[in-house]
């Protein structure tokens, strides 16, 4: 058992829900489930969620990209530009309706027509009006600051992931910064909302918040808050100009394990998950996998060959429940959940682990993997902000961060994802009763 | 007088009765959104989004006709509305007079797994007739030259859509992104 949590080298908190009620006009801006208003294109309407302002125009407004949309921040409309008028609350409410700029001249088909009622039109007036400065917060002229979340009652995490990001930053960026900008590294003290509260305020991005089985990213990602870098697995689901992660995605994971599982011929397997979606969204994946007919079961009350473990919250499970089965195959993320549950197993426990790229680095190198995940940082944010230039904003830097490409890390991003790397290692286990043999 | 009258009538009414003429076989033929070309796709082998064998020409009845268009699943600008739009056609292909097949063909095939496809197919709610394509690199490849479509960067993609007839590899293809409206008239201006 002690093997086995030396394995895991990070602690796990649970954090109260931030709400953050975000007016209809970030709402609309952002696609935010229950936006007012419509999207027409030709004779046929749908929500206007399905089509927000920043999948063309990009976070910061500043447009560019598939399509070229043109910058839509207030400052930048509301003054005349390439031939046009400057816009007005008025002209802009028939841009949006019948697609007709002040110039007279009918917009790109590519955008569709809104209908939205004057509160919304207001609200989304404001939110454009007050868009660069949110996309700006943590840049200064001489520096940049990245928020790192130090929990209360957790300090010591945070004390250790900042003081190897000090050691780490110092030697890699220049003492005068990149475009005359360094790197300031500033504790985010306190619970969660206000940890969530001095991000939005003070920082561009948050780097590696905590891991944990109900830690969520998007208490800061659902405020506008980058975050960069956690710890813990990140979706492929997740949006990638909020969140960018240097290793492989949970998706990845589960797939190593489903791959495992198949050459080691499971035939019968408890498939233990959260969710009823999440059992039905693994269990077609892991049939097709498998070489062997493959039953697979939510019963706890049968007899299991193997079993899956993917629920972060098993409750009063003990494992015996699950039918004592010869192995366990878990994420690294639910370890702790299930370590909870292991007193009196006989058997191989395979945890898939997300951060190889760390740990390859970490034994290389012989250092601690806290260690070697900040050298990570270093060296991607390093490259990302030569990249981004000197004209930053939030979400350029995290499209910058898409951008790196270190190949000798084992560190890349492909178009579209959250995850840095597709490298899943698995390390099993063997238990006796009483204790554990690493294979 | 009376021979520069009939010349002058010559040289005006001949133009604008070419003009005439040609306007109303375009308008038959299609809207302004849209021009004649020869596509000779290839028969290729791909998959569907249940990872089932799928022959682009092979797999689709001789006498339907077709909308493709180019995509890829983690594309969140144009691709989105581009899907809105084959997804309102879908809704609506009683108002066309023949059999009509959707393909969606990716342009990443590196990343478009048939999974991925099932999941975007699912998300836009696709008939069995709306076919999510994906092959090897070197396939769609070959389909996107067939097709003159301009991917040298997937993220630049153009807005393409192709209406026409695989089997005759007559089609026209979309010069600006065009709404269900125009690709239903140009599938109906196909003789039924």
């Amino acid at each position: 058992m002690t093997l086995l949590r030396a394995v895991i080298f990070l602690s796990f908190w649970a954090f109260p829900g931030v709400a953050d009620p975000p007016g209809p006009g970030r709402a609309v801006f952002e696609g935010l489930a229950g936006v007012p208003g419509h999207a027409a294109i030709g004779s046929n309407k749908v929500e206007a969620s399905r089509f927000p302002c920043r999948t063309c125009h990009r976070r910061d407004g500043r447009g560019g990209g598939e399509g070229d949309a043109p910058p839509i921040a207030w400052e930048y409309l509301s003054r005349p530009a390439h031939g046009r008028p400057a816009y007005d609350r008025g002209s802009f409410s028939d841009l949006l309706a019948i697609g007709v700029a002040p110039s007279g001249k009918r917009i790109s088909h590519l955008m569709p027509r809104y209908e939205f009622d004057d509160e919304t039109l207001g609200s989304l007036v404001a939110y454009l009006s007050v868009l660069t400065a949110e996309q700006k917060t943590g840049i200064h002229p001489d520096r940049i600051v990245f928020g790192v979340p130090v929990p209360t009652g957790h300090e010591a995490y945070g004390r250790r992931l900042i003081q190897n990001l000090d050691a780490v930053i110092a030697a890699k960026i220049p003492r005068n910064g990149l475009y005359g900008r360094r790197v300031e590294l500033r504790p985010l003290v306190g619970d969660l909302p206000s940890i969530v509260d001095q991000a939005r305020r003070q920082t561009v991005a948050v780097l590696s918040p905590v891991p944990s089985g109900r830690f969520d990213h998007s208490h800061f990602t659902g405020s506008g808050i980058p975050v960069l870098f956690p710890l813990a697995a990140v979706s492929e689901d997740d949006d990638h100009t909020l969140i960018r992660s240097l290793y492989a995605s949970r998706e990845r994971v589960i797939g190593s394990l489903i791959d495992k599982m198949g050459t080691d011929g499971c035939g019968q397997l408890s498939l233990l998950t959260a969710t009823e979606a999440e059992f039905r969204d693994v269990q077609a994946r892991l049939v097709p996998k498998n070489r062997a007919s493959l039953e697979v079961s939510r019963d706890l009350e049968g007899h299991a060959g193997c079993a899956f473990f993917l629920s972060g919250n098993p409750g009063t499970l003990t494992w015996q429940d699950i039918g004592r089965p010869r192995a366990i195959y878990v994420p690294g993320a639910h370890v702790v959940d299930l370590l909870n549950s292991l007193d009196g197993f006989d058997g191989t426990v395979v945890v898939g682990r997300h951060e190889t790229t760390a740990l390859d680095l970490a034994v290389a190198e012989d250092i601690e993997v806290i260690r070697a995940h900040a050298v990570l940082i270093g060296e991607v944010l390093h490259d990302a902000l030569r990249i981004a230039g000197r004209d930053l904003t939030r979400t350029s830097l995290l499209s910058a961060v898409g951008a790196v490409s270190r190949p000798d890390l084992g560190i890349g991003f492909p178009t579209g994802t959250p995850a840095g790397s597709e490298e899943v290692i698995l390390q099993s286990v063997t238990f006796e009763t009483g204790g554990g043999q690493p294979e | 007088m009376i021979r520069k009258t009939i010349l002058f009538s010559i040289l005006v009414a001949v133009p604008i009765a070419a003009a005439v003429v040609g306007f109303t076989t375009f308008g038959q033929s299609g809207p302004e959104n849209f021009q004649e070309a020869r596509i000779d796709l290839p028969d290729a082998e791909m998959l569907d989004a249940s990872a089932r064998a799928f022959r682009l020409r092979g797999d689709i009845d001789r006498d339907a006709l077709v909308v493709i268009n180019f995509s890829y699943t983690t594309c969140e600008s144009i691709c989105p509305l581009g899907n809105q739009i084959l997804q309102f056609v879908d809704d609506r292909r009683d108002e066309v007079t023949r059999s009509v097949h959707l393909l969606t063909i990716t342009i990443d095939p590196a990343h478009d797994t048939p999974g991925k496809m099932r999941e975007a197919a699912e998300a836009f709610g696709a008939s069995e007739k709306w076919h999510w394509l994906t092959s090897s690199p070197a396939v769609i490849s070959e389909i996107l030259k067939a097709a003159d479509a301009n991917v040298a960067d997937i993220e630049f993609h153009d807005p393409v859509f192709l209406v026409g007839e695989i089997g005759s590899g007559r089609y026209f293809r979309s010069l600006s992104m065009p709404d269900a409206d125009e690709l239903i008239r140009m599938l109906n201006s196909f003789e039924a």
